[in-house]
């Protein structure tokens, strides 16, 4: 695996944005429809 | 144009075009159907209320497919064989649970047969090669722990879409969007 923080300021800036991005993707949702759970919405 | 036809120019071509951007751009690609696959009732609310309604799970689950099944192409060129048969697997596992769901409209058929773990699995690995062209998940152990952390967050979601029958967007925009 590539280091994450070598390279370019704008290298470095694109990979953690498509961490912050996968993240994002796989959590959100879940925690939307936790949100939803909780407050028993229908 | 009037509003309807504008709402179904624009829901029709985003939804129908994002997914040939998997093909160049598999993790961009992705992202940008999960965008559209989310945005499509927001232009109806925002432009033409109720042009789609009628005919929402069945536009909605073809475009799904569509889509997915560009991304389960992309997925089975990967050289890292864990990814390929896993992402192949839970691809095959959702297009059951479609199948089963027109036949018999079980709606639970997306909760216990065919979560979507597809797509956010895709994600994953997509953008991890994205971030470095030589990614590979490289064993057993960490193929698992993957997949546990992609599937909990998505068995919650479709348990509350699709077992629970909740609308989500509709709790977003009253709830965290206070847009009513």
């Amino acid at each position: 695996m590539k280091p994450l923080f070598e390279g370019s300021h704008a290298e470095v800036s694109v990979r953690l944005f498509i961490l912050v991005a996968i993240a994002a993707v796989i959590f959100v949702p879940g925690f939307v429809a936790l949100a939803m759970l909780i407050s028993g919405a229908e | 144009m009037d509003n309807d036809t504008l709402a179904l120019v624009l829901i029709f071509g985003t939804r129908g075009l994002a997914p040939l951007a998997i093909f160049r751009w598999p993790f961009w690609g992705g992202l940008l159907c999960i965008l559209f696959d989310g945005t499509d009732v927001i232009i109806e609310d925002a432009i033409a209320p109720g042009v789609i309604t009628d005919y929402y799970h069945n536009i909605d689950k073809a475009f799904d497919t569509y889509y997915l099944a560009v991304e389960a192409f992309v997925a089975f060129r990967w050289d890292d064989p864990f990814a390929r048969w896993t992402a192949t697997g839970l691809f095959s596992l959702r297009v059951l649970a479609v199948v089963i769901y027109e036949l018999t409209e079980l709606r639970g058929a997306f909760f216990y047969l065919g979560p979507n773990i597809f797509e956010n699995f895709f994600v994953f690995v997509a953008g991890m090669r994205t971030i470095d062209p030589a990614y590979r998940i490289g064993s057993a152990w960490k193929l698992a722990l993957i997949v546990v952390i992609v599937a909990a967050p998505k068995l919650l979601q479709e348990y509350v879409m699709h077992y629970r029958d909740s609308q989500t967007w509709h709790f977003v925009k009253r709830n965290l969007l206070l847009w009513d």
